[in-house]
């Protein structure tokens, strides 16, 4: 007996031992555990923040809608932060600040008036005038891991009455326990009985907390047991705050295709699109209700739920003396307002972000881009993707309707870069926002006659002579090469004019007036230029390559017209302004750079003639839509395969394709499926005029039809940029054959027919 | 004070396509007019001459006349820019502080932000190119100023103060033909 006794004692003490070991390795883990909780945060992906200042070329109009994406609330009287109010002459909002890579642009308040199509006052709340704003950018995209996706708060940067909201509701003595509560239980099985049904649940905010962090979700004894051992031990090694902390960033709030929401800054942002700070007692009761079933109470899908059990913490926390009665009930009576996500209001960007990506390969691993908490600033432009995707939707519509797209499996590429900056500001990479093929960056295309222009910038460059006026023959060509076969390229619409000018040729996008141009100036000196101008010309030098059959990608086309459309001056595509990490160090930032791509004088004489394409030539109905001087080039290749499009204003340029992903015949044509993508893309957007300024060597003398110098008063004389070498026309002098020019009779003096 | 003086020489741009700074020598008169003759363009007609091409002479398809001349200038021509707007200037102005104090990358990034504002502001890219010539990157430099000196107009202060950012640029870079031909029209245009 007593020697059992003492074998069983020995056994006990053994065991405890063991235990206690048990427990102290579990405890230095566990420990070890919480302190490296560092929710690791996905990379961020921003929008160009809005910038305002006077003079900037924004409507009142356009400003509310970029305050709707970013969710600004509209209220009477003066705004907080997060708010504006709109009045006679303007608005006025509380704005949220951002810490930009460049410098920290505060929380503030100002008012902002408006003068037709620009920014005509910008104030602070002094009515002291500000030089300019910025506000903070739009969140485009995450890039994250499973769990690295969360917006993390501290506890000061919760609303004040947050944190008493949920202890009343989630864990009444938290304060007071020990990691797990008895009374807690009990009094939650009492509330559970008076309200009844099961509103509260035992664990404490504690318990729940190592439930999300360290065990799994079966509900099983051993486990329960296992969590409130945890739950004492956290509570022993940590601080209350640093154990409320850890809850309000790890607590699980709902799920979004394999995304997880956790914490209440993430779910703020999910729910209301605005930071946490700014919600309203009826959306922090929401979002605490959530924690009991983020599922079965998701706003989103189940309103009535959601209200239900808002309207529940709300009695709760009134019935503990957290809030009052009355505000309870006031916030009772709120409607739910969670507003659609931006992606709702205008679209995803996934081909933008693949841009950014690829931009991005080379300096970081896909590890880093969805880890490190890095903040990418790109210059998407959330105006110019919406009107990018309503021309996609469009074109679409308008192909399906006259029968062009009866499998919806036309695909389309489409972007459009600031020509001054080179920088992306939309881009489309298919028909639909799902990620696959990128057509913009990967697909390569004939271009068709989108080199045209480039044909003619160089046989300017190769003599300097030629101008707007310069004629150029439009007769049948076919041209044997060196394999003995014939080529004899047609003009489009199966006409010919006999002779033309040089602008003609862009702007109606005559191809045999082309084959004319190069041989004529010389077909070798062309192509060497335009593969300097970077349009791929094929190893046994094909005469075809005037007419198009280059292939390139949306995004090379792009970046070549970049070039011409700048007077000549190529700046480097890109979607990246700057990266900084976590800690706000810049990572990475590609400055501004300019190199020549062709002579400025070849570029905006060029420029001038896709200014005559967009007002009478194959892109009119482009430059009809807008009262700014645009320019355009159409481009349509054999069978109808590819439709392309280039459209610029004053500022942007843009560039759609449109074909089959197998490059079969299509019957597509540049103007009519290609055309509508750009030209609605400029919508809502102030648009400028092209410039007129001319660089040295051209001035703006004026042209008669048959392309002769002649004085402005002559009747039919347009303005042109020309070589300044030429003598200007004396006062009255309208040239040859004007008398009869009107209905073309001229033709017959110089050429006999 | 560089800023201030090009503010009141912008002030005096009105218009900028008269003018001509030079008239480049006459290289190929064979077919250009002279003074004489001021039907210029109509002389010759640019074909294909290449004995490699045969005309089919049969075929033809239908000739349409040329059609009337688009204007293609806008209906009221906006006044040229006359003065650089006060967020320019404010950021301009930021940059010169951040560059006196060393940050050439703070400098930058308030530059191409103002770049952004008024991309068609000479006074802008020659903020650029001095800061980039500053940083070292004398190829930027240059092209920057090109650039610059393409926007420029009727301008000739600032086309002055472009030429000598590329001469300096072009003497970094080896480039001493390149340099001194800079040079002569930077006093061209101070003239």
């Amino acid at each position: 007996m007593n020697r059992w006794w003492h074998l069983f004692l020995k056994l006990s003490l053994t065991l405890l031992v063991a235990v206690g070991l048990g427990l102290v390795y579990l405890n230095a883990h566990l420990t070890r555990q919480f302190e490296s909780l560092s929710w690791a945060v996905g990379a961020k992906i921003f929008a160009r923040p809005l910038e305002l200042y006077q003079g900037a070329p924004f409507t009142l109009d356009q400003v509310r809608f970029e305050l709707d994406l970013l969710n600004y609330q509209n209220v009477k009287g003066r705004p907080g932060q997060g708010q504006y109010q709109l009045d006679d002459q303007g608005i006025q909002v509380g704005i949220r600040g951002h810490a930009f890579p460049d410098g920290v642009e505060p929380d503030r308040f100002v008012r902002i008036d408006f003068a037709p199509r620009q920014v005509s006052a910008l104030t602070d709340g002094r009515a002291q005038p500000l030089d300019i704003i910025r506000f903070e950018p739009l969140v485009l995209a995450q890039l994250s891991g499973a769990h690295a996706d969360r917006e993390i708060i501290r506890l000061n940067e919760l609303p004040p009455r947050f944190v008493d909201l949920l202890i009343a509701v989630e864990d009444r003595g938290f304060y007071d326990h020990a990691g797990i509560s008895v009374t807690g239980i009990l009094r939650a099985a009492l509330n559970n009985v008076l309200a009844g049904r099961f509103a509260q649940g035992g664990s404490t905010l504690t318990q729940q907390l190592v439930k999300n962090l360290y065990l799994t979700r079966e509900r099983t004894l051993s486990r329960k047991a296992l969590e409130a051992i945890y739950a004492i031990l956290i509570d022993a090694g940590f601080s209350k705050e640093r154990i409320l902390e850890a809850y309000v960033n790890e607590v699980f709030l709902g799920q979004w295709g394999n995304r997880a929401i956790h914490g209440f800054g993430t779910a703020s942002q999910f729910y209301f699109g605005r930071p946490i700070n700014e919600l309203s007692l009826s959306q922090q009761a929401l979002l605490i209700g959530l924690i009991k079933g983020p599922s079965a109470l998701n706003p989103r899908r189940f309103p009535e739920r959601a209200i239900e059990r808002r309207n529940l913490v709300l009695t709760l926390a009134a019935s503990q003396g957290v809030i009052t009665q009355t505000a309870a009930e006031a916030a009772s009576k709120r409607s739910l307002s969670v507003p659609k996500s931006p992606a709702d209001r205008i679209g995803r960007f996934p081909g933008y972000v693949s841009v950014v990506r690829r931009e991005l390969t080379h300096d970081y691993s896909s590890k880093q881009l969805t880890m490190a908490g890095l903040k990418i600033y790109t210059a998407l432009d959330p105006q110019v993707h919406r009107g990018l995707v309503e021309g996609r939707k469009q074109s679409l519509a308008r192909l399906r309707d006259i029968g062009l797209d009866a499998t919806a499996e036309v695909q389309l590429g489409a972007l459009v870069v600031d020509i001054p900056t080179g920088e992306i500001q939309a881009v489309l990479a298919g028909r639909d926002h799902r990620i696959g093929f990128h057509r913009v960056l990967d697909a390569r295309r004939q271009i068709g006659s989108l080199v045209k222009p480039f044909v003619v910038a160089a046989a300017i460059e190769q003599d300097t002579d030629l101008h707007a006026g310069s004629l150029v023959r439009d007769e049948a060509v076919s041209i044997l090469d060196d394999q003995g076969a014939v080529w004899a390229p047609k003009n489009y619409d199966r006409t010919e004019q006999g002779v033309v000018r040089l602008e003609t040729v862009i702007a109606n996008s005559i191809n045999q007036a082309t084959v004319h141009l190069a041989f004529g100036v010389g077909l070798d000196p062309i192509l060497e230029r335009l593969q300097t101008y970077g349009i791929p010309v094929g190893p046994t030098k094909p005469p075809a390559t005037v007419l198009g059959v280059s292939e390139m990608s949306p995004y090379q086309v792009a970046s070549r017209y970049q070039g011409l459309l700048n007077q000549g001056h190529l700046a480097p595509l890109k979607a990246v302004r700057t990266v900084v990490d976590e800690t706000g160090r810049t990572l990475s930032k590609r400055p501004f750079q300019s190199s020549r791509l062709m002579t400025a004088r070849a570029a905006v004489q060029v420029d001038h003639m896709m200014r005559v394409g967009a007002k009478v030539g194959t892109g009119r109905a482009f430059g009809s839509r807008y009262a700014e001087v645009m320019a355009s080039k159409t481009g349509t290749t054999d069978d109808g395969r590819d439709a392309w499009f280039v459209g610029a204003d004053g500022r942007r340029l843009g560039v759609a394709w449109v074909g089959f992903d197998d490059n079969r015949k299509a019957g597509l044509v540049g103007s009519v499926a290609a055309l509508p993508v750009i030209t609605d893309a400029f919508q809502y957007v102030q648009r400028s005029n092209r410039s007129s300024t001319l660089p040295d060597g051209l001035r703006y003398s004026w042209i008669n039809q048959s392309g002769q110098i002649v004085d402005q008063s002559c009747e039919g004389a347009e303005k042109r940029p020309l070589p300044i070498d030429y003598p200007e026309a004396r006062a009255g002098d309208c040239g040859a054959g004007d008398s009869d020019s009107q209905d073309g009779r001229w033709l017959k003096n110089w050429f006999g027919g | 004070m560089r800023l201030g003086l090009s503010v009141v020489c912008m002030a005096f741009v009105v218009g900028c396509t008269q003018t001509p700074v030079s008239r480049p020598p006459v290289v190929d008169a064979s077919w250009r007019a002279n003074e004489d003759d001021r039907v210029v363009s109509s002389t010759r007609v640019i074909s294909m001459s290449s004995p490699n091409i045969q005309r089919e002479k049969g075929e033809r398809n239908e000739v349409t006349p040329i059609e009337p001349i688009a204007k293609i200038e806008p209906i009221d021509q906006p006044k040229q820019q006359t003065e650089i707007p006060p967020a320019v200037l404010s950021l301009l102005e930021q940059a010169d502080q951040l560059k006196t104090a060393g940050d050439l990358a703070g400098a930058s990034s308030r530059l191409e932000r103002a770049q952004r504002i008024a991309p068609t502001e000479p006074e802008v890219y020659f903020q650029l190119s001095s800061l980039r010539l500053e940083q070292g990157n004398h190829e930027d430099a240059m092209n920057i100023a090109l650039q610059g000196v393409d926007l420029s107009g009727t301008d000739q202060a600032m086309k002055r103060d472009l030429y000598t950012v590329i001469a300096r640029a072009r003497d970094a870079l080896g480039d001493s033909a390149g340099a001194t031909e800079a040079r002569r029209l930077a006093r061209a245009a101070g003239s």
